[in-house]
């Protein structure tokens, strides 16, 4: 039995039910959840949050799947409304932590030392900011794996014209916020 | 800062750097214990059930992703649908731990929309066309302006034909933590399963539940 075919197979088992099978499904697929709430949230906690609550989500929504040959994409449009979720409850409740890194570089600001150069990820995570969450989502889901359009849109369930659109705004939005971030 | 961090370079953001910069940003795996807590979540509380109609809760477990945040300020995430019924004006009523609930806190009032049917679907709130949903579209929240509360909602067919109806009072969207560190998320939705796919129109958590129905024939017309 091939990879896909063994994929298929596990899903096929989870929706009817079966835990075993449902567990080999969140082996292989945690880290690819959890780095895609890493690049939507930029906070390893929320990224956590959002990973249990995709599966607990999935668990519970698998009997919906009507594809089960789309189980990934499916996945993963149930992490980025985790995501959202997350981000929303964090935005409500949540107090906001802040890095060491960035303490110091405000300290040596009020010091008038020169601030060293930051890591793109780092100028990455604070642009992201200044984005929704649904900017978010579709610039990692096309930049961190290099995913098609195509793939973008059956994630998000939109149409291509309109992904490509959203892309295209959420690109410019945060090519701002990063020149932004940059000039800090 | 992970080592595998890319130093700025001062070059123009292109899509090879903004892709350099989301690989570093994601490249820490999962947490170890985090596959194991989610399980032992989804085992313990995710049960496959829910309802449709009018009122639904959610509870928000305060558990080991709190702990593995580092920090009590991290609120478990894992979600699980309760089948419940809340009244709106006596929300106590609703379940049985909610007899306990210290403070209840309004939420800010959205409405959000997942039309997972072949059709398009037309949003109707206090008999004012909000939008037009197609068929696979989602809006979690709907960004268009909306009247003032409450909101009688309404979800039409291309022929103009009703396909579901809820209403949104003031008040009826509302969080609260329990002593045991559980929080509890109350809202207001409407499901209706078509034989061209299931329709979700909800204020405050989203609804889960099981696998839609068949619906009827000539449902979606």
């Amino acid at each position: 039995m091939d990879g896909a075919l063994a994929g298929r197979s596990l899903v096929d088992l989870a929706r009817s039910g079966d835990a075993a099978a449902f567990e080999s499904l969140v082996r292989s697929r945690m880290d690819a959840v959890y780095r895609l709430g890493l690049a939507i949230l930029g906070d390893e906690a929320d990224a956590a949050d959002a990973a249990q609550m995709t599966f607990v989500a999935a668990w519970q929504q698998l009997p919906r799947l009507r594809d089960p040959d789309r189980f990934d994409a499916w996945l993963q449009r149930v992490a980025v409304n985790s995501c959202r979720m997350a981000l929303r409850t964090r935005g409500r409740r949540r107090i906001r932590e802040i890095p060491m890194a960035e303490m110091d570089l405000a300290q040596k600001r009020a010091l008038g030392v020169a601030a060293p150069r930051r890591a793109d990820d780092e100028i990455l995570r604070e642009a992201m900011r200044h984005l929704s969450v649904d900017q978010r989502a579709i610039l990692a889901l096309h930049y961190l794996d290099d995913r098609a359009l195509t793939d973008v849109a059956e994630i998000l369930a939109i149409p291509v014209g309109t992904a490509k659109s959203r892309l295209f705004k959420a690109r410019a939005d945060l090519d701002k916020a990063l020149r932004a971030e940059e000039r800090r | 800062m992970s080592e595998q961090s890319a130093k700025s370079t001062g070059r123009a953001w292109d899509d090879e750097r903004l892709a350099g910069a989301y690989r570093a940003l994601a490249a820490r795996p999962a947490p170890l214990d985090l596959i194991d807590d989610t399980l032992a979540a989804t085992a313990e509380k995710g049960h496959r059930i829910g309802r449709s109609g009018r009122g639904h809760a959610w509870l928000t477990l305060a558990g080991p992703r709190a702990v593995l945040a580092g920090g009590a300020v991290a609120l478990g995430l894992a979600a699980i649908l309760v089948a419940s019924l809340v009244f709106r004006s006596t929300p106590s009523a609703g379940s049985g731990s909610s007899s306990a609930l210290p403070s209840a806190s309004s939420t800010p009032m959205t409405l959000s929309i997942e039309n997972d049917t072949t059709i398009a679907v037309t949003l109707v709130v206090n008999g004012k066309v909000i939008e037009t949903v197609p068929a696979g579209g989602y809006q979690d929240p709907i960004k268009a302006e909306l009247p003032g509360l409450p909101w009688n909602v309404e979800t039409r067919s291309p022929s103009g034909r009703l396909l579901s109806s809820m209403t949104v009072h003031a008040g009826d969207v509302w969080q609260t933590t329990l002593p045991n560190g559980n929080g509890e998320q109350h809202g207001d939705a409407v499901r209706v399963d078509l034989s061209c796919g299931r329709l979700d129109v909800w204020s405050g958590p989203p609804l889960l539940g099981p696998a839609p129905g068949p619906g009827q024939s000539g449902d979606c017309a």
